[in-house]
């Protein structure tokens, strides 16, 4: 789980560690601090993932808004029934298809031409390597089907399992096994066809 | 597919820019986290100040409750069977209000016990009445004894000032007198008088 241990050493010196469901309870009875903390944690995987959803940074901007709005209006009533993460991805998923059903949002398409100025020639080549294949995998993603990147980016920015990804997109665990399992089979012949053209 | 691509996809994924969200939205958010709580404080203080239903209607309702306890005492009080009119107060009734009638008017409708009544009503004024000389024959007999003891007292002074003067005949006479007018003084005599009773001429 990639994302957890990341936020875990982005919040320096938490005073007590609590759990994302204790703070929000904190928080419902009327603590800030406990609201910042759980802000802190969450802010960036969630702005990641409607960012790399392909979404407009000023969209981007709203749709985090709503969300937190959401979050913060319920929590005089919230009760710790399910984890803390799948319902903020919950809420995120519904706002960003209402979004999507009202923009009607097309795909982009990756670029044949890949902009190679980002890598410096004086780095030694693997890392160039490495960075390309990055930039590669940012294009690649946003060639994925909506379903097949939501399963991807619920898994890399939340960190959440296959049961909870399939909570938070309502449907079945294998469904969402069968879309991660062609995200990944797509994005690897995406990097594979790049990799060769480059 | 493996899960060998899975893990290096996500290596691969994790090489990418880690952008974060703006400061200006990070501080838009917390502000409005922190609106919503002085809101919710607001409303609470709102909801504990805004007078409660018995806060309200206290006043009303306590009055209404004394109305209500005044009536039925006052009620109770006029429909009562047990109240009960002494016949000499009966005769002397005025056609005065319904108050004092009812209870005559219940008597009407039952003369057996009415009868009754009366004869114990009548029994208790004698009893009553008896109980009074007795209690009026006992006052003047202590105020008899009272005013015997003051003679007495103000005889046996004489006669104490007799004897001391040296005038032991009169001082006999007199108390031989009084012993013989009063014999109960007897047991108030001192010594002294004993003596000059005991003592032959």
């Amino acid at each position: 789980m990639q994302f957890a241990r990341s936020t875990a050493s982005h919040n320096p010196t938490p005073i007590q560690v609590q759990s994302d469901e204790q703070l929000m309870l904190a928080y419902g009875q009327g603590e800030i601090q406990a609201f910042s903390q759980l802000y802190a944690k969450h802010k960036d995987p969630l702005w990641r993932f409607f960012i790399r959803r392909g979404m407009p940074t000023d969209c981007a901007e709203e749709l985090m808004q709503e969300v937190w709005q959401r979050v913060i209006q319920s929590a005089a009533h919230y009760q710790a029934n399910a984890r803390f993460t799948t319902w903020l991805y919950q809420i995120a998923r519904n706002l960003l298809i209402d979004k999507h059903r009202l923009a009607h949002r097309q795909f982009k398409l990756v670029t044949e031409h890949f902009d190679d100025e980002d890598c410096s020639a004086n780095e030694p080549e693997q890392l160039v390597q490495s960075a390309r294949q990055a930039q590669m995998l940012r294009k690649c993603l946003a060639k994925l089907p909506a379903l097949q990147l939501d399963t991807f980016l619920l898994k890399e920015e939340a960190g959440l399992k296959l049961d909870q990804i399939a909570q938070v997109m309502d449907s079945a665990v294998e469904a969402c096994k069968s879309r991660m399992r062609y995200a990944v089979a797509n994005l690897i012949a995406c990097l594979g066809k790049h990799g060769e053209k480059s | 597919m493996t899960v060998q691509d899975e893990k290096q996809l996500t290596a691969l994924y994790q090489m990418l820019g880690k952008e974060s969200s703006p400061a200006k939205l990070d501080s838009k958010i917390l502000a409005m986290a922190e609106a919503n709580l002085s809101d919710r404080s607001d409303t609470q203080m709102n909801i504990t100040n805004r007078p409660t239903f018995g806060r309200k209607w206290r006043w009303p309702l306590s009055g209404l409750v004394t109305v209500l306890l005044v009536s039925v005492i006052m009620v109770h009080q006029y429909f009562s069977p047990l109240q009960k009119i002494p016949p000499h107060m009966e005769s002397a009734q005025p056609a005065s209000p319904g108050f004092m009638q009812m209870p005559a008017l219940i008597r009407e409708q039952d003369p057996v016990e009415s009868k009754r009544q009366r004869f114990s009503d009548v029994e208790a004024e004698a009893q009553s009445a008896g109980d009074v000389n007795f209690h009026e024959d006992m006052h003047a007999n202590k105020v008899e004894i009272i005013q015997n003891a003051a003679q007495w007292r103000i005889q046996l002074q004489a006669i104490d000032k007799l004897l001391s003067d040296g005038k032991t005949e009169e001082a006999r006479t007199a108390l031989t007198k009084l012993v013989s007018q009063s014999p109960s003084v007897a047991a108030h005599l001192s010594d002294r008088h004993l003596q000059l009773l005991d003592r032959p001429r």
